[in-house]
């Protein structure tokens, strides 16, 4: 009798216990794993060329949806064919997370990569899979194939510590009417790049019931 | 011979240490126990086997057995074996192990099987319906607060409930 | 972080012996607390002995305790973990005949491939009609098809989504409706039981 008067005293506290203890957000998860994310990213396989963002495009075969994490005004002044304006408190959204298809290639955008980067840990801490950040950003995209003749870098690089403006000036917001929005397929062939996305395999993980 | 078997463990000490078993299998695997969807598994492979095009014309015969190249390799049909291996230790180690019929006082052993075999048939169209039993759902969806497992427990018992008066001779 | 994925560092070969291994914990427990016999899990629908609802009951909440506390410690990931998805009316009208079965065949699948392990033969009817009973399904199925598919269904959802409220309400809500239950299971098991033989039940 002892016993079972221990066990519900024991069941009882663990349970309104529960209710006292501060639940770890997001943000305190995040701070957990930031060295072990620091490390994916730094190994760099999941920032993806830009050619090769633009051969998902081309490609038709793999879902994809492209995330643009930047300010309404850089978005408004440019930004790529189809890309979706998201803000990082959306991402943080359970809600939001539960509307993303399962099984799709998502590629983060900002204007250098700091902004993309926070995305992807957002989005990755919350159990997203196929993630990828488009490496160099919209700079990146933009000195690759805005008017590559006139272009007056012939080899322009990335710059994954830039500031995360963007540096690049327009006649006028276009958003994704200007034309090195929706770039050529052939811009895909012109340059050496290395792909980085993994197929979308059968997600196993998604069957843990008797259904 | 009955006195030399040993008593069955303390319900709440046994339910205790399911439970212990069930999170470490939340733990390790990301996904609770199950029963079921094993049982489920093979019985297809076996109709795949003695009528194939019969399951050919099914989708849903289709998406249980035909999607992969090992139909059989499934995490299920794993833990199913293990679930008859460990029963049949602990049996052992109790003297349990026995070629024998667990039936009410007042019916026989065939009735018993019939009714055994029935229970079995309904018991299986209902697993299948709701995706899962008392291991899947009831256990696993109930320990994580899955809203559906929770209907389908009350549900359980609800049924359960509901006909043992009129079957009460099979276990009185 | 928990859970883990073992598959990528045990290989494929250590990942299903795993699966062995915790079937055979899984088999081994429920042996143990008399489930490998349907006179007991059956008795539980005639209030003599309410092992099953205990056990279950039991092991429901230490495994949820066990879960959101950690959670809540930050060594396990909930929203990684496999929420059943919830088919509101197939679950019911399942689990519904699920019963019915239940208390004819004294045995569900899980407690009746522990019945299969020692060797007892109604367990093994029970299999067979388990057999039996999902190849019915898979005939009548397309017969109401879209009915299992789409009635009542919302995904992955958890009560406290759907009621709105932290887990923490729920978690101690249904620890304390498990602790009443247990109390009123002792209650009938005491009534049914003298009632029954006039005196206590050895």
């Amino acid at each position: 009798m002892k016993l079972k008067i221990t066990g519900i005293i024991v069941a009882l506290s663990l349970a309104i216990g529960l209710n006292l203890i501060a639940k770890p957000d997001l943000d305190m998860k995040l701070n957990q794993l930031s060295q072990t994310y620091q490390g994916i990213l730094q190994t760099r396989q999941i920032y993806i060329d830009p050619a090769e963002l633009l051969e998902l495009m081309y490609n038709g075969t793999m879902s994809y949806q492209i995330f643009d994490v930047r300010d309404d005004s850089d978005f408004n002044l440019f930004h790529i064919i189809d890309a979706k304006k998201v803000t990082l408190d959306q991402l943080k959204d359970n809600r939001f997370i539960k509307t993303l298809p399962d099984r799709s290639v998502i590629v983060l955008v900002s204007n250098d990569e700091t902004k993309a980067a926070q995305a992807w840990k957002i989005l990755a801490i919350q159990g997203v899979s196929n993630i990828y950040i488009l490496a160099g950003g919209i700079n990146y995209w933009l000195a690759l194939f805005d008017n590559p003749e006139l272009n007056s870098n012939p080899d322009p690089k990335p710059k994954p510590e830039g500031d995360d403006r963007l540096r690049h000036s327009f006649q006028a917001a276009l958003g994704q009417l200007h034309p090195a929005a929706n770039p050529d397929y052939e811009q895909t062939t012109k340059r050496q790049w290395e792909k980085k996305i993994i197929p979308l395999g059968r997600t196993k993980s998604k069957s843990g019931g008797c259904g | 011979m009955e006195h030399l078997k040993k008593d069955y463990m303390n319900p709440y000490a046994a339910g205790v240490l399911l439970g212990i078993v069930l999170f470490s299998s939340f733990v390790l695997f990301g996904h609770g126990l199950g029963a079921s969807g094993g049982v489920a598994q093979v019985a297809g492979v076996v109709l795949d086997l003695i009528w194939p095009a019969h399951v050919e014309a099914s989708s849903y015969y289709i998406s249980l057995v035909r999607n992969s190249e090992h139909p059989l390799d499934t995490w299920l049909v794993y833990e199913i074996i293990g679930v008859v291996i460990g029963g049949f230790l602990s049996g052992l180690l109790a003297g349990r192990v026995k070629v024998e019929t667990f039936k009410g006082p007042g019916i026989s052993n065939t009735t018993r099987w019939t009714m055994a075999l029935i229970g079995g048939a309904i018991a299986g169209y209902g697993v299948r319906i709701a995706r899962g039993c008392t291991s899947s759902q009831a256990l696993s969806g109930g320990a994580i607060l899955a809203a559906g497992s929770w209907a389908f427990m009350f549900s359980v018992f609800g049924g359960a409930y509901l006909v043992a008066y009129f079957v009460r001779k099979l276990w009185n | 972080m928990a859970p883990f994925d073992l598959q990528l560092t045990l290989g494929h070969v250590w990942h299903n012996i795993s699966y062995i291994l915790m079937g055979i914990a899984f088999g081994f427990v429920l042996e143990r607390a008399g489930f490998g016999d349907s006179r007991k899990l059956a008795a539980q629908f005639y209030f003599r002995d309410m092992r099953v609802l205990k056990v279950m009951f039991s092991a429901i909440i230490t495994a949820m305790l066990l879960i959101f506390w950690s959670e809540s410690l930050a060594l396990l990931d909930y929203t990684k973990l496999f929420l059943n998805p919830t088919y509101l009316w197939s679950g019911i009208v399942g689990g519904l005949i699920f019963g019915v079965g239940f208390v004819i065949g004294g045995y569900c699948p899980g407690t009746s491939l522990v019945s299969l392990g020692t060797l007892k033969l109604d367990g093994a009817f029970f299999v067979l009609g388990l057999f039996a009973g999902m190849f019915l399904f898979g005939e009548t199925i397309p017969l109401f098809r879209v009915f299992w598919e789409t009635a009542g269904y919302y995904g992955p959802v958890s009560l406290f989504e759907v009621f709105n409220v932290p887990s923490s309400y729920v978690v101690c809500g249904a620890v304390i409706m498990a602790l009443a239950m247990f109390v009123a299971a002792e209650k009938m098991e005491h009534l049914f039981s003298t009632r029954a033989s006039g005196r206590k039940n050895p």
